[in-house]
């Protein structure tokens, strides 16, 4: 999967869109991907690269690995598609199943969202993250982020007392 | 693809991996896709966690829901401890929704300071709904407020002919339990919001008004209602003349008795509904009339859905005597006649 698509995307890929205007990116491993334009802008961060004048060049992304990269074009293709068709049942289906993945996953996606700053897909991967803790007990929560308990008894103690009401 | 799936699941429950070392701006926005009371519950996870939940950007906070004491000062001590914290504690400018809605803890003088907080951290979507009978007083810097991109207020609130307004970025504005009480503020209210696309005016009370002028050039969708209007109060003005500029509007609901509508050009005008039927001190015969002008303007326009609905049977026959222009669907819902 990873080689197929970090080599050139063949031409009928996209027929339709085949004579827009197409931007190459590279991923911190050297792949390299060619990508719509309007794909590529969904990020802020390249849209005020080629507004700068750098939309001729490769455009490097060095945070992202190619397969992470992969999957986040997938993001921004699917959304300039659903952008033309306004249909936001097929979309809220298309954004479950596309986040639905392991933790290691989901934290690189959020990371590539927030260096390449893609609103839409920083939001799907945070109201990800936010419903697998929503309605979780704290010892739960700590499991799943990994999250070191450093709070004296006495300071819990005193944190649940002063909020007393979310805790009940 | 299911055995992936519970991959994924069991992957994220033993939480081997890095979430913890996300950013705090991004812990952030995580926080704010909670329910409040589960972010706030993420206070004891560690040091660092304690004070995380006070950046969130989107504050729902509504005394009913938040605490289940029976007793109701004890309800509203809590409330007000807790919103002032929640906003006191905030150190940084990026409120993007402060929502407030209060049925027990009606303290008009902790309103006035929450919304001057919520300003001050510049918030874009401020919702405020107190459906209390008594007047409530708003601070004056609300309405010139540069940040709101949508305001919604149902609140017993007179708008004072001394206020100045000014918001530019308003785009969404929802007015409900508001008491226009001078034509010249009600006509700057809504000239000063020159991107609003979205107007809902529903249970206001404009009997104090001669003209009722709305100029929003970007607007798209107007909708005034005089449905949830107190009866006993009387009509919220049968005697004021409505007068629209709004040449974008593409949807129209007008559900309230005016003596005269001047709608003015509509050439984007889509859809259109007009209701009225609980005037008995109205004749018919005006109605009809009126109506009818009103029809006849709405038949020049591209409108291709049109809803009528009302008590008025004159409206009937008036009505062969229009041919619309490219009316598709029709809607005459005639009731108590």
């Amino acid at each position: 999967m990873a080689s197929s698509s970090s080599s050139l995307p063949s031409p009928s890929s996209s027929s339709s869109s085949s004579s827009s205007k197409k931007l190459v990116l590279r991923s911190s491993d050297e792949k390299h991907f060619e990508v719509d334009e309007a794909v590529a802008l969904q990020s802020e961060m390249i849209k005020q690269m080629v507004e700068d004048g750098f939309g001729g060049d490769v455009i490097p992304l060095l945070n992202v690995s190619s397969n992470i990269l992969s999957k986040v074009i997938d993001y921004c293709k699917k959304h300039v598609d659903f952008d033309s068709k306004k249909k936001m049942d097929d979309r809220r289906r298309w954004d479950a199943e596309y986040i639905d993945v392991g933790v290691d996953e989901l934290y690189h996606l959020i990371m590539a969202a927030n260096y390449r700053n893609i609103k839409g897909l920083l939001d799907l991967t945070c109201q990800k993250v936010a419903d697998t803790i929503k309605g979780k007990k704290p010892k739960q929560i700590r499991i799943i982020f990994n999250i070191k308990n450093d709070v004296t008894p006495e300071g819990e103690q005193k944190i649940r007392k002063e909020h007393s009401w979310a805790f009940e | 693809m299911p055995t992936s799936r519970t991959n994924a699941k069991k992957c994220l429950y033993q939480g081997e991996a890095r979430l913890s070392s996300l950013p705090d701006h991004i812990l952030h926005r995580i926080l704010s896709f909670l329910p409040i009371k589960d972010a706030v519950r993420t206070s004891i996870l560690s040091t660092r966690w304690k004070y995380l939940w006070t950046f969130i950007t989107h504050l729902y906070l509504d005394d009913g829901l938040l605490f289940c004491d029976k007793n109701v000062k004890e309800k509203s001590r809590r409330f007000v401890y807790f919103v002032d914290r929640a906003l006191m504690l905030r150190t940084v400018s990026n409120l993007d929704t402060f929502s407030l809605r209060c049925h027990y803890c009606i303290d008009p003088c902790r309103f006035n300071a929450w919304i001057n907080a919520a300003i001050q951290h510049q918030v874009q979507n401020l919702s405020l709904s107190i459906p209390v009978k008594q007047p409530i007083n708003l601070p004056r810097c609300l309405f010139t407020c540069r940040s709101l991109i949508s305001l919604r207020l149902e609140v017993n609130y007179q708008l004072k002919p001394s206020l100045r307004f000014c918001f530019p970025s308003l785009k969404k504005l929802h007015l409900s339990f508001i008491t226009f009480s001078n034509d010249y503020s009600t006509k700057q209210l809504f000239s000063s919001c020159p991107i609003l696309e979205e107007l809902q005016i529903i249970g206001c009370n404009w009997k104090k008004l001669k003209v009722f002028n709305i100029s929003a050039p970007a607007l798209k969708t107007l909708s005034i209602s005089d449905f949830h209007y107190n009866c006993n109060r009387g009509n919220p003005g049968e005697n004021v003349v409505f007068k629209l500029y709004a040449p974008r509007v593409v949807t129209l609901d007008i559900y309230f008795w005016a003596r005269v509508y001047s709608l003015g050009d509509l050439p984007s005008l889509a859809a259109f509904s007009i209701h009225s039927d609980r005037y008995s001190e109205v004749s018919n015969r005006k109605f009809g009339l009126v109506l009818l002008d009103l029809l006849n303007v709405v038949s020049k326009t591209k409108a291709k859905r049109l809803k009528i609905s009302g008590s008025v049977i004159e409206v009937r026959l008036l009505l062969s005597t229009i041919s619309f222009y490219c009316l598709l669907s029709f809607v005459f819902v005639l009731q108590s006649i």
